[in-house]
Protein backbone atom coordinates (compact mmCIF):
# COMPACT_ATOMS: atom_id res chain seq x y z
CA UNK A 1 0.00 0.00 0.00
CA UNK A 2 0.99 3.69 -0.45
CA UNK A 3 1.46 5.92 2.39
CA UNK A 4 -1.99 7.53 1.28
CA UNK A 5 -3.67 4.05 1.11
CA UNK A 6 -2.14 3.39 4.53
CA UNK A 7 -3.26 6.64 6.06
CA UNK A 8 -6.71 5.94 4.69
CA UNK A 9 -6.97 2.69 6.08
CA UNK A 10 -6.22 3.21 9.28
CA UNK A 11 -8.61 6.33 9.17
CA UNK A 12 -11.31 4.00 8.68
CA UNK A 13 -10.41 2.02 11.76
CA UNK A 14 -10.11 5.51 13.95
CA UNK A 15 -13.22 6.84 12.55
CA UNK A 16 -15.50 4.29 12.82
CA UNK A 17 -14.11 3.91 16.19
CA UNK A 18 -15.56 7.52 17.00
CA UNK A 19 -18.63 7.16 15.24
CA UNK A 20 -18.99 4.30 17.39
CA UNK A 21 -18.23 5.66 20.54
CA UNK A 22 -15.04 4.08 20.85
CA UNK A 23 -11.87 6.17 22.57
CA UNK A 24 -8.67 6.11 20.55
CA UNK A 25 -5.05 6.40 22.00
CA UNK A 26 -3.13 6.55 18.51
CA UNK A 27 -3.33 5.99 15.03
CA UNK A 28 0.02 4.89 13.74
CA UNK A 29 0.61 5.18 9.70
CA UNK A 30 4.51 4.00 10.18
CA UNK A 31 4.02 0.71 10.99
CA UNK A 32 6.62 -1.92 12.08
CA UNK A 33 8.01 -5.29 10.30
CA UNK A 34 4.41 -6.89 10.63
CA UNK A 35 2.19 -4.47 9.64
CA UNK A 36 1.68 -1.06 7.63
CA UNK A 37 -0.24 0.61 10.52
CA UNK A 38 -2.10 0.00 13.23
CA UNK A 39 -4.90 2.16 15.37
CA UNK A 40 -4.72 1.86 19.27
CA UNK A 41 -8.04 1.88 21.05
CA UNK A 42 -9.78 1.63 24.38
CA UNK A 43 -12.83 -0.98 23.24
CA UNK A 44 -13.98 -3.67 24.86
CA UNK A 45 -15.93 -6.84 24.22
CA UNK A 46 -18.64 -7.75 26.51
CA UNK A 47 -21.83 -8.27 24.70
CA UNK A 48 -22.87 -9.54 21.29
CA UNK A 49 -23.38 -6.04 19.88
CA UNK A 50 -19.90 -4.90 21.07
CA UNK A 51 -18.27 -7.50 18.88
CA UNK A 52 -20.24 -6.71 16.18
CA UNK A 53 -19.03 -3.01 16.48
CA UNK A 54 -15.83 -4.62 16.63
CA UNK A 55 -16.20 -5.57 13.28
CA UNK A 56 -17.79 -2.59 11.51
CA UNK A 57 -14.05 -1.16 13.10
CA UNK A 58 -11.78 -4.02 11.54
CA UNK A 59 -14.45 -3.20 8.48
CA UNK A 60 -14.14 0.29 7.83
CA UNK A 61 -10.55 -0.25 7.50
CA UNK A 62 -10.62 -2.68 4.63
CA UNK A 63 -13.44 -0.91 3.10
CA UNK A 64 -11.24 2.26 2.63
CA UNK A 65 -8.44 -0.28 1.17
CA UNK A 66 -10.62 -2.16 -1.44
CA UNK A 67 -10.99 -0.80 -4.51
CA UNK A 68 -13.44 -3.91 -5.95
CA UNK A 69 -16.47 -5.64 -4.00
CA UNK A 70 -15.05 -8.90 -3.98
CA UNK A 71 -11.97 -6.83 -1.89
CA UNK A 72 -13.57 -7.26 0.98
CA UNK A 73 -13.71 -9.95 3.19
CA UNK A 74 -16.05 -12.75 1.91
CA UNK A 75 -18.55 -15.44 3.73
CA UNK A 76 -17.37 -17.75 5.07
CA UNK A 77 -14.81 -16.13 6.45
CA UNK A 78 -11.36 -17.78 6.34
CA UNK A 79 -8.61 -17.52 9.03
CA UNK A 80 -5.91 -14.56 8.04
CA UNK A 81 -2.61 -14.02 9.36
CA UNK A 82 -1.30 -13.97 12.74
CA UNK A 83 2.41 -12.93 13.87
CA UNK A 84 3.32 -12.24 16.89
CA UNK A 85 1.27 -9.75 18.54
CA UNK A 86 -0.29 -8.66 14.96
CA UNK A 87 -3.22 -9.91 14.26
CA UNK A 88 -4.81 -9.74 10.22
CA UNK A 89 -7.85 -7.81 9.78
CA UNK A 90 -9.09 -11.35 7.99
CA UNK A 91 -8.42 -12.69 11.05
CA UNK A 92 -9.84 -10.54 13.53
CA UNK A 93 -12.97 -11.16 11.44
CA UNK A 94 -12.54 -14.81 11.44
CA UNK A 95 -12.43 -14.97 14.99
CA UNK A 96 -14.88 -13.02 16.24
CA UNK A 97 -17.58 -14.38 13.70
CA UNK A 98 -16.68 -17.66 14.89
CA UNK A 99 -16.69 -16.24 18.86
CA UNK A 100 -20.15 -15.12 18.84
CA UNK A 101 -21.53 -18.02 15.88
CA UNK A 102 -22.24 -15.23 13.61
CA UNK A 103 -24.36 -16.25 10.13
CA UNK A 104 -24.29 -15.11 6.65
CA UNK A 105 -26.77 -13.29 6.71
CA UNK A 106 -25.91 -11.01 9.94
CA UNK A 107 -22.41 -10.91 8.40
CA UNK A 108 -23.43 -9.64 5.47
CA UNK A 109 -25.90 -6.76 7.19
CA UNK A 110 -22.57 -5.62 9.32
CA UNK A 111 -20.83 -4.98 5.62
CA UNK A 112 -24.11 -3.25 4.74
CA UNK A 113 -24.03 -1.39 7.95
CA UNK A 114 -20.48 -0.55 7.86
CA UNK A 115 -20.60 0.78 4.35
CA UNK A 116 -23.35 2.62 4.98
CA UNK A 117 -21.59 4.34 7.69
CA UNK A 118 -18.84 5.11 5.80
CA UNK A 119 -20.94 7.23 3.45
CA UNK A 120 -22.51 9.20 6.20
CA UNK A 121 -20.88 13.13 6.22
CA UNK A 122 -19.77 12.79 9.75
CA UNK A 123 -17.54 9.94 8.77
CA UNK A 124 -16.53 11.30 5.41
CA UNK A 125 -15.53 14.87 7.06
CA UNK A 126 -13.46 13.31 9.76
CA UNK A 127 -12.21 10.82 7.47
CA UNK A 128 -10.96 13.45 5.12
CA UNK A 129 -9.33 15.47 8.34
CA UNK A 130 -7.74 12.60 9.86
CA UNK A 131 -6.14 11.59 6.33
CA UNK A 132 -4.89 15.03 5.77
CA UNK A 133 -3.40 15.45 9.05
CA UNK A 134 -1.76 12.34 8.49
CA UNK A 135 -0.19 13.54 5.58
CA UNK A 136 2.05 15.56 7.56
CA UNK A 137 1.97 13.63 10.74
CA UNK A 138 2.41 9.87 10.70
CA UNK A 139 1.40 9.37 14.42
CA UNK A 140 -2.08 10.69 15.57
CA UNK A 141 -2.60 11.16 19.51
CA UNK A 142 -6.03 11.10 21.22
CA UNK A 143 -5.64 14.79 21.64
CA UNK A 144 -4.68 15.37 17.64
CA UNK A 145 -7.57 13.30 16.60
CA UNK A 146 -9.65 15.30 19.41
CA UNK A 147 -8.92 18.59 17.56
CA UNK A 148 -9.84 16.77 14.15
CA UNK A 149 -13.24 15.69 15.38
CA UNK A 150 -14.19 19.19 16.56
CA UNK A 151 -13.37 20.67 12.89
CA UNK A 152 -15.25 17.57 11.51
CA UNK A 153 -17.80 18.73 14.10
CA UNK A 154 -17.95 22.02 12.83
CA UNK A 155 -18.78 21.19 9.30
CA UNK A 156 -21.59 18.94 9.80
CA UNK B 1 -12.82 6.28 -9.32
CA UNK B 2 -13.82 9.16 -6.25
CA UNK B 3 -13.94 7.28 -2.80
CA UNK B 4 -17.34 7.92 -2.89
CA UNK B 5 -18.46 6.46 -6.12
CA UNK B 6 -16.33 3.42 -5.61
CA UNK B 7 -17.85 2.62 -1.79
CA UNK B 8 -21.01 3.47 -3.50
CA UNK B 9 -20.25 0.80 -6.15
CA UNK B 10 -19.15 -1.76 -3.32
CA UNK B 11 -22.38 -1.07 -1.38
CA UNK B 12 -24.62 -1.76 -3.94
CA UNK B 13 -22.98 -4.94 -5.02
CA UNK B 14 -23.32 -5.85 -0.96
CA UNK B 15 -26.89 -5.08 -1.59
CA UNK B 16 -26.97 -6.81 -4.21
CA UNK B 17 -25.77 -9.92 -2.59
CA UNK B 18 -27.85 -9.81 0.30
CA UNK B 19 -30.80 -9.76 -2.03
CA UNK B 20 -30.10 -12.71 -4.08
CA UNK B 21 -28.84 -14.40 -0.40
CA UNK B 22 -32.10 -13.55 0.80
CA UNK B 23 -34.23 -14.63 -2.13
CA UNK B 24 -32.48 -18.00 -2.01
CA UNK B 25 -32.96 -18.05 1.89
CA UNK B 26 -36.90 -17.46 1.41
CA UNK B 27 -37.40 -19.27 -1.36
CA UNK B 28 -39.06 -16.02 -2.84
CA UNK B 29 -40.84 -16.71 -6.35
CA UNK B 30 -38.37 -15.64 -8.75
CA UNK B 31 -40.13 -12.62 -10.55
CA UNK B 32 -39.89 -11.31 -7.74
CA UNK B 33 -36.35 -12.11 -6.67
CA UNK B 34 -35.72 -10.74 -10.24
CA UNK B 35 -37.26 -7.44 -9.63
CA UNK B 36 -35.24 -7.50 -6.39
CA UNK B 37 -31.81 -7.56 -8.35
CA UNK B 38 -32.54 -5.75 -11.37
CA UNK B 39 -33.17 -2.48 -8.75
CA UNK B 40 -29.72 -3.19 -7.24
CA UNK B 41 -27.93 -4.03 -10.04
CA UNK B 42 -29.32 -0.33 -11.62
CA UNK B 43 -28.41 1.26 -7.92
CA UNK B 44 -24.98 -0.10 -8.91
CA UNK B 45 -24.15 0.79 -11.99
CA UNK B 46 -25.88 4.70 -11.63
CA UNK B 47 -22.69 4.19 -8.90
CA UNK B 48 -20.30 3.04 -10.85
CA UNK B 49 -21.35 5.49 -13.80
CA UNK B 50 -20.55 8.28 -11.20
CA UNK B 51 -16.59 7.23 -11.49
CA UNK B 52 -14.16 5.95 -13.81
CA UNK B 53 -13.18 2.45 -12.62
CA UNK B 54 -13.88 -0.88 -13.47
CA UNK B 55 -16.56 -2.59 -11.25
CA UNK B 56 -17.82 -5.70 -12.06
CA UNK B 57 -21.78 -6.33 -10.66
CA UNK B 58 -22.55 -9.93 -10.40
CA UNK B 59 -25.89 -9.97 -9.71
CA UNK B 60 -27.76 -11.17 -12.74
CA UNK B 61 -26.11 -15.41 -12.23
CA UNK B 62 -29.15 -16.24 -9.93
Amino acid sequence: MTPDQVAAHEAGHAVACVLLGVPVSLIDTIGDEHTTGRVFHDHQIVTRGDAIDRMKIVLAGLIESAEHPDDLPEWPLRPGIVKGSYVSDEHALFLIAQAIDLTEDEYRRVVIETLQLTTSRGYRLLHTAVCGFADHVPIVTRGMLADLVLIAERRT
Amino acid sequence: MDRAARIEAILAHAEADQARHKAREARIRPDYMHTVIRRAAEKAERAHDLGTGTVTIKVYDC
